[in-house]
Order: structure tokens, then C-alpha cells, then sequence
């Protein structure tokens, strides 16, 4: 069993690796990176909502915050997208400790609704404080990242084939950030309060501490998608914080299957490629996102990773 | 003081329009205990719909209102059905996504069919503004508070009188035991469905004619209506009929007196207070009542 | 070992006293239990001693020191677990996964060592999995270890519910309605399981129905009526407690087979 898994790991690796070798198209590629930022969204709010069994409706909030954080880096105080990369997860968090605090003493439904006040509080601000943020226009010209040795590598990832590297990387974090965090007591302790809060509570486990813990790993995660988006696409605006993302993210994890890793990679890949591929327009995808969700929810409740999983076991019992 | 009363009478009229969204949407958590993500829909269909009957059909204002109503409770029906009964017995939040599900789908096939240009509802009556005390006072508000407070009392003593009204009451309290009981839940379901869905799409239609029309109006309305029914307490239509009319007092009074452009940040501080320091609601009672 | 006393608690929802001037203790090692008819506030009283209800009046005290005004996850982690009325346990996860997550007030290697996979971490993980196969082995379930909690029978899964209980570590452990919905096998397994707990010097407070097992396995009963202490003895003296029987005329007591 454990020969056929190092099998399967190693062949994943080298598909994506080899990936945008095949699709040489910089649309293609495009295609690849875009997917891999929404993975990352994703995985983020998977923390959140899959593991420990919270709705958090604010969730762009992180997103928008980290992608501004570091557009008004670069602005004010010129530092880059490795800088950005650790002040944007590091402000998310502190936004997501703010926000949690009073928030995470709610119960499911008002949970959401008031993380989406805090979300609509802030993107108000990123709309109007146009001396600071720029207002609706946002920001752009955020420049690619460099990495810059004198003397030895002058390297700046202008081009999709690049990016996709650097986006399979951090995924690669953030997936082996997940597996092991879920793979250990503070896993079991989110697990716990998602299948039976009162029951942790009851049997010694701190439920607003761990809560809290996961409410602001998941804004992490976010602010750093933030970054990465806001140093590709080259433009922060506060629209990240609306509801086109919020309603792809959402998407995206329950279509794919919540409560799991494979479950969010998918729904991101195939929510990003699909509607790109057919030429779907933000409207069309949007009704057809809506359709699938909710069939999903009735239907398959497991999303996509739970047809995975039917697929395997019945390829197991031939 | 002209400042004060304009405000404040601007305030009401619009508060009146969150409350009787807002009483849609606590009546359907009263009975279901869910969030229903389509009440912000039901105000933009209920717009479109009377727009499009009074345009292009040539119905009048007046009756394009119930007829709005009637075809805007089908489709809350319809929602029902769909996004609700299918799922009956499961958590909360799975309603939440679901209805959300279905609310990101309509709001976005209107988009569709009907293009983000905004459009003006023709209002039936004159567009001179009445002054009463120095305050500027439109006919089309005053019908629209006079409307919106007679449908409010109806809906209140038809919950409170009628035997469907009862059987919601009885519902609200304990699904099983009513269905023991020998109520038809379903019935009720629909019922319930019905006038939330109605009720959003008459706030809809009789503010039409103020504010432009356009697929995605149905979002801030949402928000608002949210803020109202915690405010007042989930299940409380009492309380949501009050505090919408706070809420639209107090946008006001913000946006006359401190900045108009934050104006909605106004509510959602509020509810984030309330929801930290009384979480069953300003007038302390939670409850459907 | 450990002692719990209620001291002079009630407790008011609206106008209605659910407890009232409730007073009695629990000395250490003992199997207590707290009968009464439905609606007597026997659950409201567990809630109040778990913290999960704070008390309108008095205090409960555990080892001489004033805990109600602590949270659950406070009272927890000195020793109190409870069970439920309503099984109560974590449906999606693995019998496995449910007697980790009971584990989980002990460990002490928390989120850095989870990332970054250090020794401390290995080393829980090992014992946890030890004490799963301690406590399965201590309940008959080995079989049970990768079922899912949801798919187990009802009888199994009340059985889960002690598992999980007993993986907290508790010192004071208060069943409510262990034995609702078994059948006699079942139940005679669980006045086995009991006595063992208490073997291993666990003090045990237990809401029953069932008469025969409360009488069987109790050595002190406490008896609850709206809400006031009726009542408190032997099994024997409380057979013949005027009151008591008069309280339970007329209701059906629970024969055994």
C-alpha cells in the first residue's frame, strides 16, 4: 500500500512539473498560475470552513488585505514581492485576530454574516480613502518579483512559465502547511469543534482559543494568496474583497469537496480552467458556479473529492 | 433643525424599506431557522417584474405592485422547493450555501437577460415634492411609507389571526410536535416562503421609482436587511419593523451629519455592537413573535 | 480521587426554578447516583457542575475549591468529563480519531511542533495511539478502531461516548443516562463497565433511569423532584423513602427481564 502511494506522488510531481512544458501557450500557462492563486484561496478558507467547520462569508477580506498590503508596500515604501510575501500573511493574521475576536463568539449564521460586515467595512474604506488606497481604481503597476544577486542572477519572473513554477512552490507550502497541521492534536481539536463543539468543549478543549488559531492561519494563508495575486496580476483593487471572489471561493471548496486537501485543488483547477476554456464570460460562469453549487450541495455533498474516492475505491474491488 | 427633520424623515422612508425586507427574511428564519440568501433577489425581481409590466404591458403602478408580489412568492416557492426542501434535516449553514448557491445563479442570469444598465421605474405620481415643515417630502415616499406600514400591520395579524398564521406560530416553536399535531408543515413552508419572498419584492417595487434598477441591487438590500433582523432579534417581526426603521434613521443621520460616503459602514457597526453586547437583539427578545 | 460538593445551588430560566437550594456532596471513589423523575433538573444540575449553566445561587466546589464560575474546558481539564443525554459524539471521524480528540487535554506539543515534526511531536503521537488501544482494549472495541463513529450501532456508539470519556482522563466522571436505549445485554455490560471505572479510582456520578442498575451499582443515591433534593441514601434506605416512592406512583420503573 505504501509503495503504491510513493508511485502515485512521484507521478503527480512529475506531471506538474512537466506541465506547462506540454501546454506552451502563454495562455495556457496563464491559465495554470491563475489556477494555482485560487488553490491558494482555496486552501485557506478550506482551513477555515472545512476543518473547522466555520462559514467565514468574509474571508476576501484577507485576500484584499494582503494584496494591499503589499500594493501599498511597494507604494509608500517601496518594498517588494519577497517582503510582501511575509508582511502580507503577518497583517492578514492580525486583521483575522481583530475580526475573529469579537466574531468567533458567534454562532454559525452570524458568524457569517458578521465576518461579511467586517469584509464590507473594510472594502468601503479601500473604496473612499482615495489618498491612501487609491479608492476603486486601486492600485497597479506592482512590479514582478526579482531575485537579484549583484554580480550573479539578475532574474525577474516576467512570464507565465516562471510564475508557474514559483505558484506550484507555494502551493507545495501550503499543502505540506495543511497536511501536517490537520495531521496532529491541533487538527484533532479543529476536527473536534467542527463535529461536535459542545462535546470539545466538554472534554477539556479550549473551543475560542483553537477557533481563533484557525480563523487566523486561514487569514494567513489568504493574505498570502493576496500577495502573490496583487505581484501578477500587477494591480490591487477592491473588488478582491467582493463578492465575484467570494462567491468563486466559496465554490470552489464546497464543488470541490470541504474537510479535505484534494478537494479544494480540484475545485480550483477545474473552476479556473473550465469557464476560462469555454470561453465563459464573469456572468456565465457565475450563474453556472451557482447552479453546480448548489446541485453539489444536494447531490454531493462530498463534492468532487468524494467522487475521487467512489472512482478509487471501485477501481480497488476490480 | 431642517437638516435634522429631512434626515430623519429620509431615514423612515427608507427604514421602512429594510424593515419589510427584513420581516421576510425573519419570518422565514423563524419558521426554518435558516438565512435565506435569495431576500436580497426577491427585491430585485420584484423591481424588474413591475418594471417590466408597467413598461412593457402597460399595467399600472399600482397594480404592478401585487402582481410583482404574486409572481415574486412563485419563484420564493420555487427556492423553496429547490434549495430548501431538498435538504431538509441538515446543519444550518448548509442553507446558507445552498440559498446562496441559488442567489448567485438568479442574480446573475437577470444580469444575463437584462444587462447591468440601470433603469428607471416610472413613477404614477407627480414628481414635485410636497414641503411640510420645511421637509421635502415626495408623493411617491409618502405612498411608500402609508403602503409599506398597512402591508406590515397585515402581515401581522394575519400571522397573529389566521389559522395559517397559527400553524407558522406552531411551526416556529417545534416542527415535529406541529406535524404530530396534524399541520400541514408543508403548507406552511410555502406559506412562509411566499410572503417573505413577497413582502421583499413589494419594498422592491415601491422603491423602484426612487433609486435605479439595476441585477445587483438586491446585495446592499441583503446586508441591511441582515443588520435589521439582528438588530431586532431572528424571528422577530416586531423588532425587525423598529429597528429597520432605526437603521434607516440612523444611515441617514450619518450621512447628513458625518460622511456620506461611509454611510453604509453606519449600520454595519451597529450590528457588529449589538451583536457583541446583546446578541439576541436590541429589544432583548429573540423568538418569532 | 477527588470530591465534589453542591453547595446550596439554584437555578432560575425566567421564573421557574429548575434547581433549588441543591446540597449534597461526593467523596472520593464513590458511584453516586442522581434519580428523579423527567424534568426534575437532573441535566440541568450536570450542566451546572460542567460549567457549561452557571448556577443563580451557590456554588459547587470540587476538591474545596469554587469551580463554578469557570469554563467548561477549565472544568474539564481538571479532571470533570461528562457524558450525554443524546449520544454525543463525533460522527464523521474514526473511533480512533474520537478517543484522540478526548486525549487532547493532556498533550502538550501544540502547533510548532506539528509543522515542524519534532521529536516531542512523534513521541505523542505514539503514546496516543497507546492509550487508544488501552482504552478500545478496556472496552471490548477493539474491532471498532477504524469504523466511523456515525456507522457504529447505538449501543456501540454509548459505548464510544464513555471511550472518549475516559480518554480525557477523567478523575470526576458524570454519565447522564448511560443506559437509555440499550437492551439488557447491553446494559449489564455497562454496569460491568462501571465497576471497573471505579476500580481504577474514578469517582462516578450517574444519572439514571433504570432502576436496577442504579441500585445494582450505586453506593449513594441522590433523589431530585422539581428541582429540590427529595432524598439521599443507601440504595436500600431510598427504596423505602416515603417520599420517593410516592414521587414514583404511577411511573413506570424500569424492570429488569
Amino acid at each position: 500500500m505504501k509503495r503504491e502511494r510513493w508511485v502515485s506522488g512521484a507521478i503527480i510531481v512529475i506531471v506538474v512539473l512537466v506541465l506547462p512544458l506540454i501546454f506552451e501557450s502563454a495562455y495556457a500557462r496563464h491559465i495554470l498560475v491563475s489556477s494555482g492563486i485560487f488553490i491558494l484561496l482555496s486552501l485557506g478558507l478550506n482551513f477555515i470552513m472545512g476543518y473547522t467547520g466555520l462559514t467565514p462569508f468574509g474571508y476576501p477580506v484577507f485576500f484584499g488585505l494582503g494584496a494591499y498590503t503589499t500594493a501599498l508596500g511597494f507604494t509608500y515604501l517601496g518594498t517588494d514581492f519577497w517582503i510582501g510575501l511575509i508582511a502580507a500573511p503577518i497583517v492578514a493574521g492580525i486583521f483575522g485576530f481583530l475580526i475573529g475576536y469579537p466574531s468567533l463568539r458567534l454562532r454559525g449564521p452570524y458568524f457569517a454574516i458578521v465576518t461579511m460586515a467586517f469584509s464590507e467595512i473594510v472594502a468601503l474604506i479601500l473604496n473612499n480613502w482615495v489618498s491612501f488606497t487609491r479608492g476603486s481604481m486601486g492600485i497597479s503597476g506592482i512590479p514582478h518579483p526579482k531575485i537579484v544577486i549583484p554580480g550573479l542572477i539578475d532574474f525577474t519572473f516576467n512570464h507565465e512559465l516562471e510564475w508557474y513554477y514559483l505558484i506550484v512552490t507555494v502551493c507545495a507550502f501550503y499543502l505540506l502547511v495543511n497536511w501536517r497541521l490537520i495531521h496532529s492534536c491541533a487538527g484533532e481539536a479543529w476536527l473536534a469543534i467542527r463535529e461536535n463543539e459542545d462535546l470539545a468543549e466538554a472534554v477539556g478543549i479550549h473551543t475560542f482559543k483553537w477557533k481563533m488559531i484557525s480563523f487566523v492561519i486561514g487569514a494567513m494563508m489568504g493574505g498570502m494568496a493576496g500577495c502573490v495575486y496583487a505581484h501578477y496580476y500587477t494591480i490591487a483593487s477592491p473588488d478582491l474583497v467582493g463578492f465575484y471572489y467570494l462567491t468563486t471561493m466559496f465554490a470552489m471548496v464546497i464543488i470541490g469537496g470541504r474537510g479535505t486537501l484534494l478537494g479544494p485543488v480540484l475545485g480550483a483547477i477545474l473552476f479556473t480552467a473550465a469557464p476560462e476554456y469555454l470561453r465563459a464570460a464573469k456572468t456565465m460562469r457565475l450563474i453556472i458556479f451557482g447552479l453546480i453549487m448548489l446541485l453539489s450541495i444536494i447531490f454531493m455533498p462530498q463534492g468532487l473529492n468524494g467522487l475521487v474516492n467512489d472512482i478509487r475505491a471501485r477501481f480497488r474491488r476490480t | 433643525m431642517e437638516l435634522f427633520l429631512q434626515q430623519l424623515v429620509n431615514g423612515l422612508v427608507i427604514g421602512i424599506i429594510y424593515s419589510l425586507v427584513a420581516i421576510g427574511l425573519t419570518v422565514i428564519y423563524g419558521i426554518f431557522d435558516i438565512i435565506n440568501m435569495t431576500q436580497g433577489t426577491f427585491f430585485m425581481i420584484g423591481a424588474f417584474v413591475a418594471y417590466f409590466l408597467t413598461t412593457n404591458f402597460g399595467v399600472s403602478y399600482f397594480l404592478s405592485i401585487p402582481l410583482a408580489m404574486i409572481v415574486t412568492g412563485t419563484i420564493g416557492i420555487l427556492v423553496e422547493r429547490s434549495a430548501v426542501r431538498t435538504l431538509r434535516g441538515q446543519q444550518n449553514i448548509v442553507f446558507i450555501l445552498s440559498t446562496m448557491g441559488l442567489m448567485v445563479m438568479l442574480e446573475n442570469l437577470a444580469l444575463v437577460l437584462w444587462g447591468a444598465t440601470p433603469r428607471q421605474l416610472p413613477s404614477p405620481f407627480a414628481p414635485e415634492p410636497v414641503v411640510f415643515l420645511g421637509v421635502f417630502l415626495t408623493r411617491q415616499k409618502i405612498f411608500l411609507f402609508l403602503c409599506a406600514a398597512i402591508m406590515i400591520l397585515l402581515v401581522k395579524r394575519f400571522i397573529k389571526g389566521s389559522r395559517i398564521g397559527r400553524s407558522m406560530r406552531a411551526v416556529a416553536t417545534d416542527q415535529s410536535t406541529a406535524a404530530l399535531m396534524g399541520i400541514d408543515v408543508n403548507r406552511v413552508f410555502i406559506v412562509t416562503f411566499g410572503i417573505g419572498a413577497g413582502l421583499s419584492a413589494a419594498a422592491g417595487v415601491l422603491l423602484g421609482p426612487i433609486f435605479d434598477i439595476e441585477p445587483a441591487m438586491g446585495h446592499l438590500t441583503l446586508v441591511k436587511s441582515f443588520i435589521v433582523v439582528i438588530m431586532g432579534g431572528m424571528g422577530n417581526i416586531t423588532g425587525a419593523f423598529y429597528c429597520g426603521l432605526i437603521l434607516g434613521v440612523a444611515e441617514s443621520m450619518g450621512a447628513g451629519y458625518v460622511d456620506v460616503d461611509y454611510k453604509d459602514a453606519f449600520g454595519l457597526i451597529i450590528m457588529i455592537l449589538v451583536l457583541l453586547f446583546r446578541p439576541r437583539g436590541l429589544l432583548g427578545r429573540g423568538g418569532f413573535r | 480521587m477527588a470530591s465534589l460538593q453542591v453547595k446550596s445551588v439554584f437555578r432560575y430560566f425566567g421564573g421557574v426554578a429548575a434547581l433549588s437550594d441543591v446540597n449534597f456532596r461526593i467523596s472520593p471513589g464513590e458511584i453516586v447516583g442522581l434519580i428523579g423523575p423527567n424534568g426534575a433538573g437532573k441535566t440541568t444540575l450536570f450542566n451546572v457542575i460542567t460549567g457549561f449553566i452557571k448556577p443563580s445561587k451557590g456554588q459547587i466546589l470540587y476538591e474545596d475549591r469554587v469551580i463554578s464560575d469557570l469554563a467548561p474546558y477549565e472544568i474539564a481539564s481538571l479532571g470533570i468529563i461528562r457524558t450525554y443525554q443524546k449520544t454525543s459524539i463525533f460522527p464523521a471521524l474514526t473511533v480512533a480519531q474520537n478517543i484522540a480528540i478526548g486525549h487532547h487535554r493532556q498533550s502538550r506539543s501544540g502547533i510548532w511542533p506539528a509543522l515542524f515534526r519534532t521529536q516531542a511531536h512523534h513521541t505523542e503521537r505514539q503514546e496516543i495511539e497507546m492509550r487508544i488501544r488501552e482504552i478500545l482494549d478496556f472496552l471490548a472495541m477493539d474491532w471498532a478502531k477504524d469504523y466511523f463513529a456515525q456507522n457504529l450501532s447505538y449501543g456501540d456508539q454509548r459505548k464510544l461516548e464513555i471511550a472518549v470519556a475516559l480518554s480525557a482522563r477523567p478523575r470526576l466522571l458524570l454519565l447522564d443516562e448511560p443506559a437509555a436505549g440499550l437492551n439488557p445485554e447491553e446494559t449489564n455490560g455497562l454496569m460491568e463497565v462501571i465497576k471497573k471505572i471505579q476500580k481504577q479510582g474514578i469517582t462516578i456520578l450517574v444519572v439514571e433511569h433504570h432502576m436496577k442498575l442504579v441500585m445494582q451499582v450505586c453506593e449513594r443515591i441522590v433523589v431530585l423532584n422539581y428541582g429540590k433534593k427529595i432524598a439521599e441514601g443507601t440504595p436500600v434506605q431510598i427504596q423505602n423513602h416515603e417520599e420517593v416512592v410516592k414521587v414514583y406512583l404511577g411511573e413506570e420503573i424500569e424492570d429488569e427481564t
